[in-house]
């Protein structure tokens, strides 16, 4: 299973502001905006270089706990900055233990 | 021929004004009698019209309509709320139609070329908060209603025009020394309100730009102990567009305008019980003493 | 309801705004530890909103001056208000039959007295007979107001069913709706298959700016309740 940033975002950051551990995100396509914790940035930014990025992949680089990660993952699926990508189909990004991937 | 057909320049805009209505003429001579005038041979931004209503309503019960090019954006209102209707249309106008500008809701006062922007969270105290600054403490108002920032000089637009008061706030500001009211309009829509005129100094002004450097949310709380308490960027940002963007959607200009004014501003809650404690942590917050430009 | 509570004020209060809550600040100063999103907004569009236009002025940006040509937009009124049985009345003025049901409906009250589709007596006018082809045969425009969920495509057929009454309703002019019951139509056809909505009277087409469904839902709402007020039937003295 694949994770992508969902199609149709044109995502642009506020700049890094000082004393500020939170990032503003704002989706130019919609007007839609976001403010995500540390983790929630790093995720965007892993997807943004990379383009998609196996899901167990992702949930490995994250300083948290399985179930916390997961439940990170889907958030981000949920607030629509995340899809996930199963054989080419897009499919919601899965909030525990994924079916087969 | 109507008995109002004037162009004013009301900076930054052009706006040709015609009605019958001889409040609105009362209006106008209290609060625009010094506003620079035009011809229509003028880039018009806004052609209003204030026209009483049609049918029935012209004679019972008589009403008024706010008109902008022909259009009629909202409800009628009594026709001895004349004024007030302008200005509420006026404010309508300007948030609609942004020509090119980002436009928030947010008060707007200035010490030379540095702006304290306080975005309007409903009352939260930001009409007396305004009206305290720049007759109590110095500062000249730019807009009691509207932030213009254009994004190409990266600062806010003077708007100087009468500060909205309603219901509690009037008699707090009715006691400011040299504050000139216009007549107060009871048991309106919004209650009982009234308009302080803009001072002659920030209407001298209204050609000179500035940027922001603090954004405070004021929150007024009756007998609260006066304090302040710096907020994140972030946080700034998502209040600001809370407040601002209910009607529309922010555009990329508009994004990247509201960051660099963040990134160029410190940013603060503000919760205070008097107006006395309010200019107080305004100065604690500009390090100014109200008398001059801030260090 | 007295069309004086229900202004469009240009000013302040934006709908739903307090002040910064404390248990937002927390959130957006992210608390929350090991929550991947703390605020998620999403923007409502700047079609229509407040404004009354006709579709071929709103997309044409309609920016310069001009005198009045003597006719005030009316945006109409908006679903909430033509589902209700004390607003029937307005139905015939509109060109539109009301529907009946098998409860009594006590038009002194607000509200939908717990009415449901299974409630449907007779179904007043159809969606096909108003002229929306291909929507669900047997359905009125009543059952798409009151229950759009119910129905595939609902909110655009409910947003359009308000247009159409708006249409028939609203032709004086000092409160004349943009759209014609045909305009409404060429809508519905346009946009019910997931194309796009151009009016005629915009020369060359629309190219890439044509309106999708969303779009079209949010123009006429953006509308609703604008110059408005002249039809409140008066059933009920407190």
């Amino acid at each position: 299973m694949l994770i992508v940033i969902a199609p149709g975002r044109a995502l642009r950051w506020a700049p890094r502001w000082p004393c500020s551990p939170d990032a503003v995100l704002f989706d130019a396509s919609s007007g839609d905006y976001w403010v995500l914790s540390s983790e929630g940035r790093r995720v965007l930014e892993w997807l943004q270089a990379e383009l998609a990025v196996e899901r167990d992949l992702l949930l490995s680089r994250l300083s948290l706990l399985t179930e916390a990660a997961e439940a990170m993952l889907a958030s981000l699926g949920a607030a629509g900055l995340l899809v996930a990508m199963v054989d080419g189909v897009v499919t919601a990004v899965p909030s525990g233990v994924a079916a087969d991937d | 021929m109507l008995p109002i057909d004037t162009v004013l320049h009301i900076a930054p805009y052009t706006v040709r004004l015609r009605s019958p209505l001889v409040g609105l003429q009362h209006h106008l001579d209290t609060f625009y009698a010094n506003a620079p005038r035009g011809s229509t041979q003028d880039f018009i931004d806004f052609d209003v019209q204030v026209l009483p209503a049609s049918g029935l309503r012209r004679w019972w019960h008589p009403q008024a309509r706010f008109v902008l090019d022909g259009e009629e954006p909202f409800f009628p209102l009594p026709a001895e709320q004349a004024g007030p209707l302008f200005e509420w249309g006026m404010n309508w106008c300007v948030a609609q139609r942004p020509l090119g500008q980002l436009v928030m809701h947010a008060a707007v006062v200035a010490l030379g070329d540095d702006a304290l922007m306080a975005p309007g969270f409903p009352g939260a105290g930001k009409s007396t908060l305004c009206s305290a600054l720049v007759h109590l403490a110095g500062w000249r108002l730019l807009s009691d209603e509207l932030a213009i920032l254009d994004p190409a000089v990266g600062a806010l637009l003077p708007h100087p025009r009468p500060i909205s008061l309603k219901n509690a706030s009037i008699p707090v500001v009715q006691a400011f020394a040299g504050v000139r009211l216009g007549p107060v309009y009871r048991d309106t829509r919004k209650g009982d309100i009234t308009h302080a005129a803009c001072p002659a100094g920030s209407l001298c002004m209204a050609d000179r730009p500035a940027k922001v450097r603090w954004v405070v949310f004021p929150r007024f709380e009756t007998g609260a102990a006066p304090h302040c308490e710096a907020l994140s960027r972030a946080e700034a940002f998502v209040l600001i567009s809370e407040q601002s963007f209910n009607n529309e959607r922010m555009g990329e200009v508009g994004f990247d305008a509201l960051c660099a004014l963040l990134t160029g501003a410190e940013c603060f809650e503000m919760v205070y019980g008097s107006t006395d404690d309010a200019l107080a942590l305004v100065r604690q917050i500009t390090g100014s003493d109200g008398k001059g430009a801030a260090p | 309801m007295n069309a004086e509570q229900r202004s469009q004020e240009p000013t302040e209060t934006p709908e739903g705004s307090a002040l910064p809550s404390p248990s937002r600040r927390r959130l957006v100063r992210g608390v929350a530890g090991g929550a991947g999103v703390l605020l998620s907004v999403h923007a409502k569009t700047a079609l229509g909103a407040g404004v009354c236009k006709s579709p071929s002025a709103m997309m044409s940006g309609n920016t310069s001056p001009r005198p009045g040509n003597g006719t005030t937009c009316s945006g109409g009124r908006s679903p909430g208000f033509w589902k209700q049985p004390q607003k029937f009345s307005n139905w015939p003025a509109a060109g539109a039959v009301a529907p009946t049901f098998n409860v009594a409906v006590n038009n002194c009250a607000t509200g939908m007295q717990n009415l449901t589709l299974a409630n449907i007596l007779t179904h007043g006018t159809l969606l096909t007979t108003a002229g929306f082809a291909g929507a669900p045969a047997g359905v009125g425009l009543w059952a798409v107001l009151a229950f759009p969920n119910s129905f595939t495509g609902g909110q655009l057929m409910r947003h359009l069913s308000a247009a159409w009454l708006n249409a028939g309703l609203f032709t004086g002019l000092s409160d004349k709706y943009p759209l014609t019951k045909q305009q409404v139509i060429d809508m519905w056809n346009a946009t019910k298959s997931g194309g796009t909505y151009c009016p005629g009277s915009i020369v060359g087409g629309c190219g890439t700016n044509g309106w999708s469904s969303t779009q079209v839902i949010n123009y006429i709402s953006g509308m609703y309740d604008i110059n408005a007020s002249g039809v409140e039937p008066d059933l009920c003295k407190p």
